[in-house]
C-alpha cells in the first residue's frame, strides 16, 4: 500500500451522512489498485454516493466494449451508492434552481475558475443537502471558497515521489447566505 | 416565462426528504479486495490498448 497523510479533522468530516465522489477521483482510482487501497483505508472503507451526472461523466467517451464493461464493474462496486435516475429527476428542478443562483454568485464574486455544468449541478445538490452532504474531489478549485469549505484533505504518495491531494468539500450556508444577500442587494439597485 | 424561473432563495431539503442515511456506512474488506482486482484488470487492459494504439500509429506512419 502506498502512503497517505490526512488532516486531523477527517474523522469528523466522515460523520456527514452523504459523501459524494467526483469523477476525477473515479478516474484516478480506475487504473490504480494501490490508490484504491490507500484512499479507502483513509476513508475507513466508507461508502461513497455516486451522483447520476458523475456516473454519466465516468461512462462517456469510451469507444471500446472491453473498457466499458470493466468500467461498469468498477462503478457497480458496493463501495459506490448510486442514486436512482428517477429520484434524481424528481429533485432536479430544485437542484437546477440552486445551480443557476450559484452561477450568479460565482460571477458576482468574480470566481475565475471553470466550473462545468456537472460541477454546478453537483454544487446545486450540495446546497440542498447543506451540512449533511460533502464531496470527495481532486478539483477543489471547482467549488470556490466563497461558498464552499475544504473540510478535510487527504494526501496520497505517488510512485514518482509526488503527492496527490484529495479534498472533501462542503457547503457553507453562512457564506452562501452572505453572498446571496449581496446579490439580492445588487439586483434591487 | 423561461423554463428556469428566477429564484432568489435556495432550496434546502428537509431531513430524509431526498436521501436517508445508510444503515451500513462502510463496506467489508472483500469489497475493497474485489475493487483492487478490477482496477488491476483495468490497468492491464489500458496498457494493452495503449500498445495496440501505438502499433496502429506506427502502421499509419
Amino acid at each position: 500500500m502506498i502512503g497517505f497523510h490526512y488532516s486531523d479533522n477527517l474523522q469528523n468530516t466522515l460523520l456527514r451522512p452523504f459523501i459524494f465522489v467526483d469523477n476525477d477521483v473515479l478516474t484516478e482510482l480506475q487504473n490504480n489498485p494501490e490508490l484504491v487501497e490507500s484512499l479507502t483505508t483513509a476513508l475507513n472503507s466508507r461508502k461513497l454516493y455516486l451522483h447520476p451526472l458523475t456516473e454519466f461523466e465516468s461512462l462517456r467517451d469510451i469507444p471500446f466494449l472491453e473498457t466499458r464493461l470493466i468500467k461498469e464493474r468498477f462503478l457497480n462496486s458496493p463501495l459506490f451508492k448510486k442514486i436512482s435516475r428517477e429520484l434524481y429527476v424528481e429533485f432536479l428542478p430544485k437542484f437546477t434552481d440552486n445551480a443557476l443562483l450559484l452561477s450568479s454568485i460565482y460571477t458576482l464574486k468574480q470566481y475565475k475558475g471553470d466550473s462545468s455544468y456537472v460541477d454546478l449541478m453537483l454544487a446545486g445538490m450540495l446546497i440542498s443537502l447543506s451540512d449533511k452532504g460533502a464531496l470527495l474531489t481532486g478539483n477543489a478549485k471547482d467549488f470556490p471558497r466563497c461558498v464552499f469549505d475544504v473540510l478535510s484533505v487527504i494526501n496520497v504518495d505517488q510512485e514518482d515521489g509526488h503527492m496527490k491531494a484529495f479534498c472533501i468539500v462542503g457547503f457553507n450556508k453562512e457564506k452562501f447566505e452572505k453572498c446571496n444577500s449581496d446579490l439580492q442587494k445588487l439586483e434591487l439597485k | 416565462m423561461t423554463s428556469f424561473p428566477k429564484s432568489s432563495k435556495p432550496h434546502y431539503l428537509k431531513k430524509d426528504e431526498f436521501l436517508s442515511p445508510l444503515k451500513e456506512k462502510s463496506v467489508k474488506q472483500e469489497v475493497i479486495d474485489e475493487l483492487v482486482k478490477i482496477t488491476k484488470e483495468s490497468r492491464k487492459l489500458e496498457e494493452k490498448l495503449l500498445k495496440k494504439r501505438a502499433a496502429n500509429d506506427r502502421v499509419s506512419l
